[in-house]
């Protein structure tokens, strides 16, 4: 059965001081047409533990979006206590309809994470990770990906990202130019 | 039918203890229709595994939330947790794809 074609948007996950634990997949935005404006955040010393996470059409089970999925955010931390999150790996940005899924974003503060592989862009434009204050972000296995479109941002700082404990990333602006 | 601006507390504040509740194998916890709320606070909901799953602002909905307040937990036991997913695909049990 094809899925219907209408357009979502503006739903909440809001782990506020609470614990989402043992999740598998989470897809913000998933397939069923036009989603918009949908938010997973973690705040005031949330935790939140789960498999792959994907902000924008394409699921992280490896299945396709297929329309329009635009302006979600994935926030990870806010207030003033700490958030703890472990994910495994995170994707921003569609496949197949790649260049409809655009313009999502995910934040992190104020944060221990740890996660796989990221990837800004997946065929996608215009999505951006931005990495601010106190945050320790630990990518246990995969490397990083910016790119596949255009105009996609990881953006550091004042935040440290690590990968398997061999040392400290410390890096400035990055931004993919090319498709 | 999804119905609309409802709310939904597992547990609550000023609860001596405790609360748990369960959504069992198979079946779904999900949040339809426009401007619903389900809150979990002082309580531990357990999904019943991955063949299990949470669902919100399917069927062309918006506006929901679901919030895990302080003492709440939602222990997903593997199960996924799908934003904005298609309301037919679950319907038949299978997810689309390309």
């Amino acid at each position: 059965m094809e899925p219907q074609r209408v357009q979502h948007g503006q739903t909440f996950i809001s782990v506020n001081g609470g614990v989402l634990t043992n999740a598998g997949s989470v897809a913000i935005s998933a397939t069923g047409g036009a989603n918009f404006s949908n938010v997973v955040q973690v705040l005031n010393g949330g935790k939140l533990f789960s498999g792959n996470v994907s902000v924008g059409a394409f699921d992280a089970n490896g299945v396709y979006g297929n329309g329009l999925n635009n302006g979600n955010l994935y926030s990870v931390g806010g207030g003033a206590a700490m958030v703890t999150v472990s994910n495994g790996t995170i994707v921003l940005g569609g496949v197949g309809y790649s260049t409809l899924s655009a313009f999502n974003t995910m934040t992190v503060t104020n944060a221990q994470l740890q996660s796989g592989a990221l990837t800004v862009g997946n065929g996608a434009s215009n999505n951006t990770v931005s990495v601010s204050s106190n945050v320790t972000w630990n990518l246990i296995t995969g490397n990083i990906t910016i790119g596949g479109g255009t105009g996609n941002w990881l953006t550091i700082d004042s935040g440290v990202l690590t990968k398997r404990g061999r040392g400290r990333h410390r890096a400035p602006t990055a931004r993919s130019t090319t498709a | 039918m999804a119905s609309y601006s409802n709310t939904v507390n597992f547990g609550g504040l000023g609860s001596s203890s405790f609360v748990t509740n369960s959504v069992n194998a198979a079946n779904a916890l999900l949040v339809e229709g426009n401007a619903n709320t389900l809150t979990i606070t002082n309580a531990t909901v357990v999904m019943g595994g991955s063949s299990s799953y949470l669902a919100i602002g399917n069927a062309g909905a918006t506006s929901n939330l679901v919030q895990i307040l302080n003492d709440g937990t939602l222990n997903m036991m593997g199960a996924s947790v799908n934003l904005q997913w298609s309301h037919s695909a679950y319907s038949t049990g299978k997810r689309s794809s390309r």
